[in-house]
């Protein structure tokens, strides 16, 4: 398998949390797992985003910051403006988010940087 | 035996009343009227690899031994916690304040993070509102920061602008606008007359620039469009969703001043898009009991500040024993945060297994509001509804276990 051909470069964006329907069914579906990572653990990348980073769509690519890491699949949001993404609320966007007293957590404004990767996306670790 | 019956379901605070269901055995076997949130929530209610088990230290054991457990460990806590309730009908929201006054202690739920300011507001009338069937009589629906494609999925086609009964003589044409300020393309947004996209936190701009256009001064396009739009509108109703509470970082002055100028141009009414079915019935309840939507100590009198929200009390680990009731804080929450819980014994009292239930000191499993215990709750515009549940308890409801809990409790 070869790398991404800017595999290893790091762009910084703000991701944005929303609700997805099917991010909540899953946590009453009997396949819970399948849906979990097909409805939660994605990333919604405008075009330029996903070209800088160097991926295509269904690609893997890791969203660190101070608070964690997360391995997700890249989908293509044409209307997502450059610098931001969207992700479903769930555990995932969770491992990236903090809290400063007397704000609200920053579910709507998590800073991070992205990279192209080839690790695996992560499975549910609770139920 | 096959029967019928017609519930309402509680995926989310729509509280749809008119739910059909085919019934065989205490089966659920046909879901008619409910959205894809609604069927599951109905259908997986009996799955019972989800359902909770009474657990003691993990070993499973009976209701009484997990209630006894539970009993003995707030006895045994300095500083308990109660936190949660916003999926409990109000019977058993009121027997948790109830417990949180007699253990003298914290209680908060999820709208101190989320919704529970806005609710405040309406509540205190510094915001005016409306209910969902006066929503038919309004000229323009303005959904802002909200999806409730997604969020609350039968709201378009129950209560705004597929149940607006008002159309033009040629009968094609509803009078009504719909509008979005949005920062995603969203399916909501792409259903209505008017879109208004904006970059992520830029709400206090849009309001600003609203403020500016009204006052006549110089402001931007989309200010300018969205005064043309409030300035034709007889009776606007604006539903608030997540979106701009953290956008505004739950500082609502600005959106007040604003609805409180618009209101000089017709009636203006706001709506909060809450999610859990009952959240907002809790912030009524305890605003009755003491006076405050959230973040509550009984530890001397009542007092409320932020210093008795969940996310101080975790971060500052103000507490000696947690009590989650129907609601799971590991999996919402920063990890950030809820790691902070670890080594805290906590007791959960829940449907459904979950992150939080996971490893804690007691687990008390509980009937599923709505499906299986009767109660009450508020829906989103603040109407109560009875709940109706089409099936029989496999297990005590929150209020039994919360009031056989509390007539155990030593203090």
């Amino acid at each position: 398998m070869t790398m991404p051909a800017s595999q290893g470069q790091k762009l910084p964006l703000v991701i944005v949390t929303y609700r997805e329907i099917y991010a909540w069914i899953a946590r009453l579906d009997k396949n819970e797992e399948a849906m979990f990572e097909k409805y939660s653990a994605v990333v919604r990348l405008s075009e330029a985003d996903m070209k800088a980073i160097g991926v295509n769509r269904g690609a893997k690519v890791k969203l660190s910051n101070e608070v964690g890491s997360v391995v997700v699949r890249a989908q293509l949001d044409s209307k997502c403006p450059k610098g931001f993404a969207f992700m479903p609320m769930s555990r995932i966007p969770n491992q990236l988010t903090s809290y400063q007293p007397g704000k609200l957590p920053n579910f709507k404004w998590i800073e991070v940087s992205a990279e192209a990767v080839l690790e695996d996306v992560p499975k549910p670790a609770v139920p | 035996m096959a029967s019928t019956a017609t519930t309402v379901c509680t995926a989310c605070s729509c509280l749809c009343d008119d739910i059909g269901l085919q019934l065989e055995d205490d089966i659920i076997r046909r879901v008619e009227n409910a959205c894809r949130k609604g069927s599951s929530s109905l259908y997986g209610a009996r799955f019972e690899q989800r359902r909770s088990r009474h657990l003691v230290e993990g070993r499973e054991v009976g209701a009484d031994e997990a209630i006894d457990r539970a009993a003995a460990e707030l006895s045994r806590a300095r500083r308990p916690l109660i936190f949660g309730l916003d999926n409990s009908s109000l019977e058993a929201q009121g027997a948790g304040i109830e417990l949180a006054r007699r253990l003298r202690c914290v209680i908060d739920d999820t709208s101190s993070f989320c919704q529970g300011n806005l609710v405040g507001q309406i509540l205190s009338g510094a915001l005016p509102s409306c209910t969902l069937p006066e929503v038919k009589t309004s000229d323009l629906i303005l959904y802002w920061g909200a999806n409730p494609h997604h969020s609350h999925p039968r709201h378009l086609s129950k209560f705004t602008i597929y149940a607006h009964p008002d159309y033009t003589e040629l009968g094609a044409v509803r009078r009504v606008t719909l509008a979005a300020v949005e920062v995603r393309e969203s399916e909501t947004s792409s259903v209505c007359h008017r879109v208004f996209r904006i970059l992520p936190r830029a709400d206090r701009d849009l309001i600003s620039a609203i403020g500016k256009g009204m006052a006549g001064q110089e402001t931007s396009a989309d200010g300018k469009r969205v005064v043309d739009l409030f300035r034709k509108a007889k009776f606007t109703v604006i539903f608030a969703g997540l979106g701009l509470t953290y956008s505004l970082d739950n500082d609502y002055l600005p959106f007040i001043e604003m609805v409180k100028q618009l209101s000089s141009w017709g009636r203006v009414a706001v709506i909060p898009m809450v999610g859990h079915y009952n959240m907002r019935g809790f912030n009524q309840s305890l605003h009755k009991a003491a006076g405050h939507v959230n973040k509550v100590s009984f530890a001397d009198g009542v007092s409320s500040g932020d210093q008795f929200s969940f996310l101080e009390q975790v971060r500052n680990r103000s507490f000696d024993c947690l009590m989650v009731i129907g609601s799971d804080p590991f999996a919402s929450l920063p990890k950030s945060v809820s790691s902070a819980l670890e080594g805290i014994p906590r007791i959960v009292i829940d449907p459904y297994q979950s992150a939080t239930s996971e490893g804690s000191t007691v687990v008390i499993g509980s009937a599923v509001t709505g499906v299986e215990a009767a109660g009450t709750a508020v829906r989103m515009d603040g109407a109560e509804v009875k709940l109706l549940p089409p099936l029989a308890p496999s297990r005590p409801g929150d209020e039994e276990i919360l009031r056989r809990v509390m007539e155990k409790v030593s203090r």
